[in-house]
Formats: structure tokens, sequence, C-alpha cells
């Protein structure tokens, strides 16, 4: 077996199968590439070869009068390591276009349901490596092509096998690589200001409080006088007045139904020379419209705990995880601004799922307890790639047979050897892959603040309305009093005028209403049963 | 750059801080109170209901005309009898039976406590509304009547100089002055070889000093008003100002029991057809 190095200047277009010549004297190489990184190719060469600075190169292998490119790299500019006949030189599988590779990524990763963008800063959202935090994947960086794809944890894209005759003797090891992680306390955490605005006709209230249905009085001066003129605030309340009049006008006539009196029955004045008389009625007619406003901040605290389903029975990590998510700026996913609670929506339930989601993601790692490291010829593992799924088959292993994701790759060779050393996670789920499905949301709390403006009617917003002295009311007193002349009349008047009183919904704002819900479902994930 | 570490996702990398929203302690900080009612309001006056002086209302004239084409005038000259004619002819559309005073829809009122009235559409205003048995079913304020036949007539050559003279209608046409209706006589004669009926109007007998239905000597002839009233006949006009016509207001509310009554003290003309007839508070 050859090794050819192959400068590539900058446009030039390379054919692999016509090398016949190396550029650089190979003494020996290590390729190496671990998940999620890019491959990296140390070579040792004559101190004396010539490098090209800041170039890329094949590395390729002739084996059976076959090519096969095994590496394309960029040379790094100092070599690792100088001695007097020999240098250690560096080549990292760096693509030149790795930017736009990943955009495309991005993009297509956020069309799918592995992409809430509630749960990404806003400066963080054209970040590539955003879209991973709720997929079981990693980047895979072809050493040669320098494609990047998305490559599962537990499975590749390309099935290799191992038997045992290609496995080097007494290179076969097995390890548990990490305890999995026994569950993950999530707390995903929604700030927002609910915002809510309307309006109350508060007249037809007042009309119903008096007799007839319709506000009438002996005082009406004092009741046009402090009528609430529009554009009054009430205070710091929240309330203003948005429409207000008031006016005298004629009732209809009823005939001898008398609803609507002109004047009181006749006054017997006590003394001698007052006589009798009758006072008007006026009733009156008009408008009344409170707007209100409210602001006031929420947060939402959903806890729940995602258990970790798993062959390791007893034996898990001690180190627990709480996972903290906060949510960005919900507006646009609220159904309207004035929505009081955010995860009892739809749109929230859909980020408690992907939260989920995020959560699994931290548990995955955990999962793959079992590493195998296995060293084959070099032979074997040409084209080796980190999107490959490994089985192996061994009478060491349990039931003969063992498969994995491959994790990691090392191939070396040197005048005196050469071997590929691959290490295989398997993960320890059980039963194949649990999804989850639904949950139940419970609120610790009742919902305080206002509610969803459209569940309110007008009434709701009065929760007292007192009415002093209609006509009715201060003609009985009248009676009762039984003035002498006009000038007790109209002390009496002036004692008993036409009162009302609204006391309104309490709509104060506080610093913030937070509110728990916990999820009561017990909640599973597992990886896939590779062991 | 650190590639390897920047584009792995293994790599430990805080959380995102999530919206902080602002606190909104001090948006609403009060209870929404809405308060009417006076604390200072003095009352200076009261409202005292009280009823208007005079009333003021617009009525159009409906004019009632005769239908009674059966009714004859004839002339006799001792046993000669002259042709009869109608004695209500129906081109004579200037006498009428009757003539009705309907309510126009306006009214002005003047208080006691104002010096003007003021105009009011409608037939009521605060709570008082006209109220006669006839104007509640048809908007009648009056009928006033004419004295007529209602029998056909004769007239005689009478050798003891005697002229009968008759009541026949009232006078009115459209357009015409209000001193213009009034009631109208009629004799019976003969013209032309035919029965004639002979009208005077009131004014005539007035002008000439005679006031039916009193009987006057006229140099040889007595002139004997043949008429049931037994007082003198006075004008259109002078009737309303006599008080012919009363009216009440009235409470709608009948618990209420308020009710004046007023009486005409006078008219004037409002167009070809219509007059205010204005009305003081009876005692």
């Amino acid at each position: 077996m050859r090794f050819f190095l192959k400068w590539v200047d900058s446009g030039e277009e390379v054919c692999i199968g016509k090398i016949v010549k190396s550029d650089l004297d190979i003494l020996d190489f290590t390729l190496s590439q671990r998940e999620g990184g890019i491959a990296l190719c140390s070579l040792t060469i004559p101190l004396s070869s010539i490098l090209k600075k800041d170039s890329y190169a094949f590395l390729i292998a002739k084996h059976n009068e076959k090519m096969t490119p095994l590496f394309y790299g960029k040379l790094m500019g100092v070599p690792l390591h100088v001695s007097d006949l020999q240098q250690k030189i560096e080549l990292f599988a760096v693509p030149k276009d790795y930017r736009s590779q990943l955009e495309k990524i991005k993009k297509e990763a956020h069309q799918t349901a592995e992409w809430d963008e509630l749960f990404v800063d806003v400066e963080k959202r054209e970040d590539p490596t955003e879209i991973l935090e709720s997929r079981p994947e990693l980047f895979c960086w072809n050493p040669v092509t320098h494609q990047v794809t998305l490559s599962n944890f537990f499975v590749g894209r390309v099935n290799r096998t191992f038997n045992e005759s290609q496995i080097l003797q007494n290179s076969l090891k097995i390890k548990i690589g990490q305890l999995p992680k026994p569950y993950i306390n999530l707390s995903v955490v929604a700030e927002w200001v609910q915002e809510a605005e309307g309006e109350i006709n508060l007249f037809p209230f007042i009309e119903k409080k008096f007799s007839g249905g319709k506000i009438n009085t002996l005082t009406p001066k004092s009741l046009l006088i402090q009528w609430p003129r529009k554009g009054q605030l009430l205070g710091r309340s929240g309330y203003a007045i948005v429409e207000s009049h008031l006016q005298p006008f004629n009732p209809p006539m009823t005939g001898s139904l008398g609803i609507y009196p002109h004047f009181t029955d006749q006054i017997e004045l006590l003394d001698e020379n007052a006589g009798a008389i009758r006072l008007r009625q006026t009733w009156l007619n008009g408008k009344l419209k409170l707007g209100w406003c409210y602001k006031q901040k929420r947060r939402e605290i959903v806890k729940l705990k995602l258990n970790h389903r798993h062959q390791m029975l007893s034996r898990s990590e001690a180190n627990k995880l709480d996972l903290t998510l906060r949510l960005s700026d919900l507006s646009k996913h609220l159904p309207t601004p004035a929505t009081p609670s955010f995860f009892e929506t739809e749109r929230g339930k859909q980020a408690i799922g992907h939260a989920l989601k995020i959560a699994s993601c931290h548990l995955a790692p955990s999962s793959r307890t079992y590493e195998i490291t296995i060293k084959v010829p070099i032979t074997e593992a040409l084209g080796i790639t980190l999107d490959e799924t490994i089985t192996i088959y061994h009478p060491a292993l349990t039931k003969g047979s063992a498969k994995g994701k491959l994790v990691s790759y090392k191939l070396h060779a040197s005048f005196e050897k050469s071997w590929a050393q691959l290490t295989i996670a398997m993960a320890a789920g059980e039963d194949g892959e649990v999804k989850i499905d639904g949950f139940n949301l419970v609120a610790e709390a009742e919902l305080e603040g206002l509610p969803l403006p459209e569940t309110l009617a007008n009434s709701d917003f009065i929760d007292a309305l007192s009415l002093r002295n209609d006509a009715f009311s201060q003609s009985q007193i009248i009676k009762q009093k039984a003035p002498r002349n006009k000038d007790e009349l109209r002390q009496i008047l002036q004692d008993n005028q036409t009162e009302i009183i609204f006391t309104l919904r309490d709509i104060r704002s506080k610093d913030v209403l937070e509110r728990q819900f916990v999820v009561d479902t017990p909640l599973f994930w597992s990886a896939p049963k590779q062991v | 750059m650190r590639f390897y570490h920047n584009l792995n996702k293994l790599a430990i990398k805080p959380y995102s801080r999530g919206f902080q929203a602002s606190s909104t302690a001090l948006f609403n900080t009060e209870i929404g109170i809405l308060e009417l009612k006076s604390e200072e309001e003095v009352i200076d006056s009261l409202d005292i209901v009280c009823l208007p002086d005079f009333l003021e209302i617009l009525v159009e004239f409906i004019p009632i005309p005769f239908d009674y084409p059966h009714l004859m005038a004839t002339y006799y000259y001792y046993d000669k009898v002259f042709p009869s004619v109608p004695l209500y002819s129906p081109e004579k559309i200037q006498f009428v039976k009757a003539i009705d005073l309907i309510f126009a829809g306006v009214m002005k009122i003047k208080m006691p406590t104002s010096r003007d009235s003021f105009l009011v559409n409608g037939d009521g205003f605060d709570g008082l509304y006209l109220k006669n048995e006839t104007y509640l079913q048809s908007k009648l304020i009056h009928r006033f009547c004419f004295d007529f036949q209602e029998q056909s007539v004769t007239g005689h050559f009478n050798e003891n100089k005697e002229i009968i003279i008759f009541p026949y209608a009232g006078f009115y046409k459209p357009g015409c002055h209000l001193n213009d209706i009034q009631q109208v006589f009629c004799t019976i004669e003969e013209n032309a070889d035919m029965s004639y009926v002979h009208c005077s109007l009131l004014d005539e007998w007035h002008n000439q000093g005679r006031f039916p239905p009193q009987s006057y000597d006229n140099n040889d002839k007595k002139l004997i008003f043949r008429s049931s009233s037994r007082e003198p006949y006075i004008s259109f006009v002078n009737s309303i100002r006599h008080g012919k016509i009363s009216i009440s207001l009235s409470s709608t509310d009948e618990e209420a029991q308020l009710q004046q009554s007023y009486v005409s003290m006078d008219i004037f003309q409002h167009g070809p057809t219509k007059a205010f007839i204005q009305f003081i508070k009876s005692t």
C-alpha cells in the first residue's frame, strides 16, 4: 500500500486516479477525527521537504491499484515539531465554504419542527449551532469532500461491519464511557407584559337603578355639573372617560300608566301663606363610556421532570441535571397581547414540547454508556467517515455482536505498521426509543389579575354601584320632612341631592404576577436499545 | 478562530437569558371610583311647576259645506208660485254650514316667569297636553257653527209689509280675511220670474245699525229675523274674543291631577287658511 500527498493550487482540478507521484515523502501520518469536529492529519516528512504554505493537499491511499482519497485539508503555517532530519506538519480539513454550507443547513432546519425561535435569543438565531439544541445530532464534516451534514447520535447513514477476522488481535476494548443521567429537572420560564384595553358603557347600569329605568331627579343641576367630562382620568386607576354627555329630555307619554311623571305630587307647605306647589321632575338622557387600560408583567414557570429509561438500572450518574430554559420575547407568539397565560395556549404547550426535546438531547449523550474500541487494518477503513453505524461480530461480545455509532477514528501508517482505530458508542436504552406524547399541565394557583377580556362582560368591571336620592326618594323625603316653606324645601333638596357612585373592578398592576405549573404526567425518554 | 469549539455542540455554552419584561408596578396604582355627587352645589331656586298664562294655538280652517240638494226656496205672490230654486246651490262654496278649527301642530307658550313666549312643536310640553274630547278624537279644537235652514223655505208677498229674514249660512272663503267670516242671512224673493235667494251679510246689517235677530221697522216695512237665537249675532272674530272657544291643558299622569282651562281671547291670521288663537287662563 502506498500513500501520496498532492498539493492542490487554487482553482486546480485534480484527477485522483492519475496521480503517480507524491509531492512529499511521507514517513508516517496519523489521520484522526472526533464526532462534531473536523479531521486532522499530521504527517512526518523529511526536513528538506518543500511546503506550500497555506495550500490545500490531498492524502491518497493506493491499494490494489485503487486510489482512495483519505483526506483533503489545509496546511497549518508552522510545523508542529522539527528535528534534525524530520518535521511534523499538520493539515486541517477546513471547508472553504463552511459558512454557506452551515447557512443552508440552518435554513432547512428552521423549517422543521425541531426549531423553535422562542428558545434562542434574537442575536443568536442566525448561529447554526443553535439548531442542534433540540436535535440528537451533530455536524458531520466529511474529511475529503468537506460536505457538512447532520449526523444522528445513535445511527449513521452508512453501515459498516467488522467480524472477528478483521479485528486485530487483542485490540477489542469495552468500557463504560459515562453513566446515564437518571433524569433532568426542567424549568421553562416565560415572561411577557399582558396588555389589554377596552370600553365599558356605564349608562345602562345607571339607568337601571332609577325608577322608570331612566335617570330622573328633582336636583338636575348638580347632576349635570358633576357629570364627568370626556377625557377625564380616574386617578391612576387605568380608567378614563371616553364618551360623556347628559341632557334633559322629554320622555314618552304613557297615559294612565304614569311611568315617566313630569312633576311631583302636590307638596303642601305647612305655612299658611306658602300654599301648595309641585316640583318639576327632570328626566335625563345621555352617554357615559369608560375606557380602561391594563398592563401587567407576567411570569410563568413550568416545572417538569424528564426521566431517563435505560438499562443501567441503579447505576446512574450522581450529578443530576437542573435545566432552566428562558424563553425569548413572546409578543409575536401570543394569540393576543391581552393573553393572561402563555403555557395554557396551544403555542405554550408547543413550547413545552420543544423544551422536552432539548432536555432529551441532554440525556442523549449520557445514554451512550458503552464504548467499544477496535483496531482494524487500515485497508479496512479506507474512506471511513463519522456518519456510520458500525456492527461488530466478535465472540467476546454479549450475544456475539454489538452495534453502535462511530464516534472517532484514527488512521495511522508508518513504515512498520498501519492500522485504523475505531471507537464506537452504544446506547443502553430500553425497548427502542420512547417518544413523549402529550402531558397534563396543572396550575399551582388560580390566575391572578385580569383574565382574557373577551370573557368579561361590562358588568364584570363594576364592583359596586350605589344610587342615592332619585326623584322618587327625594319626593318621599320631602313628604316625610314636611317643610313649612320654600326655604325649608330648598334646604331639604340641598341635603338630598341625587348621587351616583361607582366602584370599578380593581385593575391595579403589580411588579409581576408569577404563576407556576407542574406537569403531573410521568415523562420518560429512552435512547435506542443498542446493547 | 477557535473553529473546533465554535462548531462543536458538545462544548459547554450558556443558554439564552430569555426575555426580561419591564416591571408594571407603577402602571395602575389606584382603585377606580367614579363619584357623581355634589359637595358644594347650592340649590338657588326650586323648579316649581307652573302653568302658562297664555297659549297660542295654530289652527287650520276646514269649511263644512252644505249637502242639502233637496232644500228649495219658493216665492209666492198671492196665488202665483214662482219656480223654486235650490236653497243651497253647490256652486256657492263660500256659504258653509260650519268651520272646523283643526290643530295645526304648533303652540306658543308664555310662562308666568318669562317675558317671551316660546314655540312648541306638537300638542304638549313638560308633561302637559291639550285635552278636549273633540281634540283627542280628531285634533279638532272647535267647530264654529253658523245658523242655517234644514227645511225648504218660502217667501210670500206680505200685505202687512213684513219681510222675513232667515239665517242662511256662514260666509267663508279660503284666503278671506278673518273679519269676513260671519253669519249670512237670506230673504226669498222673485227675480226674472224665478224664486230668488237674496243673501245679506251680518256686517251689512250692523252697518245699517241693525243687530239681528232683533226685528226692525224699515220705513214702512217690518224686518223680522226668523231665528231661534236670542243673543245678538256677532262676527266670528268677536266670538273668539268673547271666549267662544275653551281648551284645557292636562298632565299625562292622571294621578298628578294637574289641569288648567283656557278660553280664547283673540285670533291672528297666519297664512290664507290658518290662524293663531290666543287663550288665557280661565279662573
